[in-house]
């Protein structure tokens, strides 16, 4: 019948219907800046070519073999790494311990919790690096007086970014304080997909907690753990904006993490083929990265 | 997220299309009469001398009746950032101020265009410190507007307190002040510093350099060279590390930035600064206590080398630039802007004018004569190279000075470490 056909066919345009508006913006917003990028990495652009208008020459794989070679940039990478490593595995544990405290408590503390959490939530990173920033001051924050009332404790004019291992334990809480919502509220709702029943047989099969966790809530909650991980290592590795501000827009060399780098090469030196060069790599062990996400969400979609 | 957040950029973005092929027709006419002349000042102009920038204004209105001039105030911190990026297109300013250290890297990559002194006033008598920076290959780029020289200021009670009479005139005499200071307010207070030298201040570090005879780069037929690991230049910093050591008790990483604000908390006898700093200290408005009015006075700041510490000598100069489509009435504007009236405002809203036949005539007794008798002396700049610019941003000088006032290294160390990192941007583009 020709009404059943039309109908069919408008079934099979209504995907693409939905979808294009986003895959309009993601092109213009993402994909020209990102085009630009990868062939600006190929090229040797100068401020006389910014200025003038004219084509920047072609520099082959000049850009990449410079920044391959160069020891300080490796440095930067297992760094930023490292970071990484530390800030998802923070994220998740305390997302995962705030989710399982919301989930034994009364209504009323859960949604006082869940109330924090979206405030801190819908706080701009700007604000609240700045305002960590001054807490952690080290001339009148709060944080120094605060511990200098403990007895033995002299911390008054202590600089917590002189060491840089005390500033990334910082830098750290602050990005982990910014992503414990996202984790923890999501984790939440896994949780609530634990079926009851499975962990009473399990208690009463004599069944520890450490062995309901292990055996029945984690698998159970898997899917999402894999999704909060990677979307959080995803995030953290990109990780820009704390490191900016906690240092005042003037970040030491001790503190660059790849996105730092990349700015501060592209925007500080004005090598912008060399910034360039440095956020490809970026995205490309981004890349790397994501295919564990890719692969679960694929898998997740087949068992459904 | 939804889809109405991911619509915002993309409506944003369309707007700002339309909005920018709405400005490029306003303003591309080029004809001399009528449109608008846009130009670009640091927000120092607009907090210090407004009356100066409406008296040009005015007078250019009279010269050129129907062009409407719009001042766009610019903070130093993001002022290059936007130009960069204005620059890269069609619709850019007329008129811009840069920082006498900022030039040569917009110069030689042609970003503005060139002009005749002679048609300035006082052009025969600039600054060499801003005119310098404003020349290559023969040809001027931009003309001085105003510069600043660091002097030594100080709690007049505190000296007096402590036994001192007067400015000290000698480096001997300023170090037996300090001496006091420290036995009369360090004793009692172990915040109390008596000379304020945070390590990041490298204004104030580099002017030990200088005294001591050495530079930061030189240059080497026509490739820069950084000199901060020769033995003059060790010598100078190894001094100021050790007037940190003695008399400064404060956070070894900051910088100046706060200056200001900390002296007003009353723990400082002597800093190194600018005048207006002194001001900003007694003023409410900008975190000072007013409780401080008439207790700072300047004095120019004696060096280690017998002579006066070569200071600083900052300032602004203005250009048109290379894609402005309305040159000629950009460089009148510039002219009123800069003439000998102006000159005289500026020097009435305690600045230092362009030109040494009008530095004679700031007071020597006045709170800004000090600045001018430093000035005089010819002070130092940081180096015309093409790549200075990158040193700066990439906070080369700073960090090494951190690491020397936190002891993290030794000066000769940390030299040698920043000259090895100033060698690789210095003569880039």
């Amino acid at each position: 019948m020709s009404a059943d056909r039309r109908g069919r066919r408008r079934h099979r345009l209504l995907p693409y219907l939905l979808i294009g508006p986003t895959v309009l913006a993601l092109v213009l917003v993402l994909g020209y800046p990102l085009v630009d990028m990868v062939v600006l990495a190929f090229q040797d652009m100068t401020r006389e070519q910014l200025f003038s208008g004219s084509s920047p020459p072609w520099a082959g794989l000049d850009q990449f073999r410079r920044i391959l070679g160069d020891g300080f940039f490796w440095t930067v990478v297992a760094r930023t790494v490292v970071f990484t490593a530390v800030c998802v595995a923070l994220t998740v544990l305390c997302g995962l311990f705030t989710a399982q405290l919301m989930h034994r408590v009364s209504p009323w503390v859960r949604a006082t919790i869940a109330g924090m959490l979206v405030t801190v939530w819908a706080m701009p990173v700007m604000v609240a690096s700045s305002i960590f920033r001054w807490l952690f001051d080290a001339d009148y924050g709060v944080v120094n007086w605060l511990l200098s009332r403990l007895p033995g404790v002299e911390m008054s004019r202590h600089n917590w970014f002189t060491d840089p291992w005390q500033g990334f334990a910082v830098i750290v809480a602050v990005v982990v304080w910014g992503s414990l919502p996202f984790a923890a509220i999501t984790l939440r709702a896994a949780l609530a997909q634990v079926p009851p029943e499975l962990e009473e047989s399990a208690v009463l099969d004599g069944a520890r907690p450490f062995q309901i966790m292990r055996h029945i809530t984690l698998p159970t909650i898997r899917p999402v753990l894999v999704m909060v991980t990677t979307l959080s290592a995803i995030w953290d590795f990109g990780v820009f904006n704390q490191v900016w501000m906690m240092r005042g827009g003037q970040p030491e060399r001790e503190y660059y993490l790849l996105g730092v780098y990349s700015f501060i090469e592209s925007f500080a030196v004005n090598r912008y083929s060399v910034g360039a060069a440095i956020a490809l790599v970026t995205v490309v062990l981004l890349l790397a990265g994501s295919v564990v996400h890719l692969r679960q969400m694929f898998r997740t979609g087949e068992v459904e | 997220m939804t889809i109405r957040a991911r619509f915002r950029p993309l409506a944003l973005t369309a707007l700002l299309a339309l909005a920018a092929t709405g400005c490029s027709s306003g303003s591309g006419g080029g004809s001399d009469a009528g449109g608008t002349l846009t130009v670009w000042l640091a927000v120092d102009a607009q907090e210090s001398w407004p009356e100066l920038v409406q008296s040009t204004n005015d007078r250019f209105a009279k010269a050129h009746p129907g062009v409407k001039v719009e001042v766009q105030y610019q903070q130093w911190t993001t002022k290059n950032q936007k130009l960069d990026a204005v620059l890269a297109g069609k619709n850019v300013p007329d008129v811009v101020e840069m920082g006498n250290s900022e030039t040569t890297n917009y110069i030689v990559n042609g970003a503005f265009s060139a002009l005749d002194p002679a048609g300035y006033e006082q052009s025969d008598a600039w600054l060499p410190a801003l005119a310098d920076a404003c020349r290559a290959n023969g040809k001027t780029y931009c003309v001085p507007y105003y510069v600043g020289a660091r002097v030594g200021i100080y709690r007049t009670d505190y000296l007096a307190e402590a036994g001192v009479t007067g400015a000290p005139k000698t480096y001997p005499e300023l170090l037996s002040a300090l001496d006091r200071l420290k036995a009369t307010y360090g004793a009692k207070d172990p915040n109390f510093s008596a000379l304020y030298l945070p390590g990041r201040y490298w204004y104030a570090a580099m002017a030990f350099v200088k005294d001591a005879g050495g530079e930061i780069a030189v240059k080497d037929g026509d490739r820069w060279k950084a000199s901060l690991s020769s033995p003059k230049s060790v010598a100078g910093l190894t001094e100021w590390k050790r007037l940190i050591d003695t008399y400064y008790v404060g956070d070894r990483a900051k910088d100046n930035g706060d200056q200001p604000g900390v002296v007003a908390q009353g723990r400082v006898g002597v800093f190194y600064g600018n005048t207006w700093e002194a001001d900003s200290a007694a003023d409410p408005l900008s975190g000072g206590d007013p409780k401080l009015k008439d207790k700072f006075a300047t004095f120019p700041f004696p060096g280690p080398s017998g002579k006066l510490l070569p200071p600083f000598l900052g300032g602004s100069t203005l250009a048109v630039p290379a894609k402005s489509t309305r040159k000629q009435l950009a460089a009148d504007w510039i002219k009123l802007f800069t003439d000998r009236q102006s000159q005289q405002a500026l020097i009435a809203a305690n600045t230092l004018p362009n030109n040494t036949a009008q530095l004679a005539e700031v007071a020597a007794g006045g709170i800004n004569g000090p600045a001018a008798q430093a000035a005089a002396t010819g002070g130092w700049m940081t180096p015309f190279a093409p790549g200075w610019t990158s040193v700066e941003k990439s906070n080369v000088l700073p960090e090494m000075l951190e690491r020397i006032a936190n002891g993290k290294a030794s000066v000769q160390d940390a030299t040698a470490e920043a000259d090895k990192r100033i060698d690789e941007v210095i003569n880039e583009r």
